[in-house]
């Protein structure tokens, strides 16, 4: 297993103004290890949002399912001013390909 | 499909009096984070949507927002505060919904603080016991019943809780069933429950009286020696009565064996109703008060014989043959053995020669000479019951044609030849009587 590029997102307030240079920052819940490498819970990760409230760039994280034990990640967005507007434990799952944070359905946990 | 936002419109936003929220403003922000089409809904940013000078939603430009029906996961809604031009608070804030996929909604149709779209749909609560609706549907009081407590947390949880359990248990030892508590009366103990109030009774005797006689060891005669011993005659006053067609009657004392105790021996000779018999001259004997009456007694033949053990009124019409009958006309209790119609021994109650209840045992008549005891006895203050015993085994109960409790008998041991060839005989160490005083 390897890690996975997670993309999109488009996040958004309810009336549709994305979070235009907002951020999220990912964090796993516990340290974790896939084959010979250690996964470390204690360093977040920072993923800045374009103007479309997308991620921007390209970004590598680990799927959950490759991970001992079993893990989560506490994901919160920002708006460009840094308040938290979006909080949530979510998961990435496994697979081929990119994984668009836009198909989250979000757990409100 | 690709969801819409939808474009809010309307509102007449307004004090009590009419004057309407004149280019004030409407705050909305989403219970909680939500998801539609491709993306992220944050519901930690509060938006504005502006009033015109009609307190409406101003719809140029238009003000849009996603519909809570269209997002996941189901059951948002919106925290929607109003305020006026000035930034005072008007209205709200209050939890509110938008419905719908693109086109418009109208918030004046909102109804303050009222969910629409929901799942499962909400139902008004129904307040039942027992299946059965209560009389109010508007409030549910919870109650303590007795050994009941009831605990309210204060988040909505309320506890109930049995008092302290009953624990069963016999002499400090916890019953083997901790939920059924059935009382057995032992012996001498009468239970008795009325509307849950259990009644134990002492029905140990105050006292018995312990009669008997036995043989006159040092004799071969016919007496036989009372105790108490009576200053003339007997209590029972035993006698032995024969009558011998075709000869003699015989009478010895057997010695002990290893296996036989010693007993007094009366044969009679042959002959159709030669007959021999221990009976008592004196009727002394009360159902009323018997507690154990017992007859110790060997018989020698069940062949074309008929015997009697047990009291009876009619001991002194043995002589004028009296008891050449199955069903003799006087006051019975006892066992009787008749060839020909009975093929163990049979209890045995009368009244008369007509009303008489005999009832079968399972105990043939033993011929080898062992001695057993007969015996029968009464539950003290019920004498309509007799119960028969057999070497102390109980073997039949009769309540019905039992001679009263105050009619005077008498012991009798009685053997009859039914045929010329036969031989009757009894045997006997012992007469016993037990009473309840």
């Amino acid at each position: 297993m390897a890690v996975r590029q997670i993309v999109g997102g488009k996040f958004q307030d309810s009336a549709g103004n994305p979070l235009v240079a907002g951020y999220l920052t990912f964090r796993l819940l516990t340290d974790g290890y896939t084959g010979t490498i250690q996964v470390s819970a204690g360093i977040k990760a920072t993923v800045p949002l374009d103007s479309n409230g997308t991620i921007s760039g390209t970004v590598y994280l680990w799927p959950n399912a490759s991970l001992t034990p079993v893990s989560v990640y506490q994901v919160d967005a920002f708006t460009a001013t840094g308040e938290n507007v979006w909080s949530n434990q979510m998961t990435i799952p496994a697979g081929a390909g990119s994984f668009d944070l836009g198909t989250w359905v979000p757990s409100n946990t | 499909m690709s969801i819409s936002k939808v474009q809010l419109t309307g509102g007449n936003f307004q004090d009590s009096e009419g004057n309407v929220l004149n280019l004030g403003y409407l705050t909305m922000e989403l219970n909680q984070d939500e998801s539609v089409n491709d993306s992220q809904i944050c519901h930690g940013v509060k938006i504005t949507i502006k009033l015109n000078s009609s307190g409406s939603v101003v719809t140029s430009p238009t003000q849009s927002v996603w519909g809570n029906d269209q997002m996941f996961p189901i059951n948002s809604f919106y925290k929607v505060a109003g305020y006026n031009a000035n930034g005072q608070l008007c209205w709200g804030p209050n939890n509110q919904q938008v419905t719908g996929n693109g086109g418009t909604f109208d918030v004046g149709s909102w109804t303050p603080n009222q969910v629409i779209s929901w799942t499962p749909p909400l139902q008004p609560l129904a307040l039942q016991v027992n299946e059965v609706s209560n009389g109010s549907q508007a409030l549910l009081d919870l109650h303590e019943g007795s050994n009941i407590t009831l605990t309210d947390n204060g988040s909505g949880r309320v506890t109930i809780a049995g008092a302290a359990g009953i624990s069963l248990e016999t002499n400090e030892v916890p019953n083997s069933s901790q939920t059924l508590l059935d009382l057995h009366a032992g012996i001498n103990i009468g239970l008795g429950e009325v509307a849950g109030e259990v009644t134990i009774t002492n029905k140990m005797p105050a006292a018995s009286t312990i009669q008997f006689a036995v043989p006159n060891w040092v004799t071969t005669s016919a007496d036989w020696r009372e105790s108490p011993y009576p200053t003339s005659g007997g209590n029972w006053d035993l006698k032995t009565q024969s009558s011998n067609v075709g000869g003699t009657s015989a009478l010895s004392f057997v010695q002990a064996t290893a296996t036989i105790a010693p007993y007094w021996k009366y044969l009679s000779a042959s002959g159709t109703t030669s007959f021999v018999s221990l009976y008592g001259n004196t009727n002394s004997q009360y159902l009323g008060l018997t507690k154990i009456f017992k007859i110790r007694s060997a018989f020698f033949t069940s062949t074309l014989v008929r015997n009697w053990v047990g009291i009876t009124s009619g001991g002194q019409y043995i002589s004028v043959n009296g008891f050449e009958s199955n069903n003799p006309a006087y006051n019975i209790v006892g066992f009787r053995y008749s060839a020909g119609t009975d093929s163990f021994w049979t209890a045995y109650c009368s009244t008369n020669d007509s009303h008489f209840t005999a009832s079968a045992t399972t105990v043939a008549v033993d011929i080898t000479g062992v001695l057993h005891d007969f015996s029968f006895g009464i539950t003290q203050g019920t004498p309509g019951t007799v119960y028969f015993y057999i070497d102390g085994v109980l073997v039949a109960t009769i309540n019905s044609n039992v001679p009263s409790a105050t009619t005077a008998m008498s012991p009798i041991l009685y053997s009859e030849s039914l045929d010329n060839a036969a031989t009757p005989g009894i045997g006997c160490n012992l007469v016993y009587s037990e009473t309840f005083q």
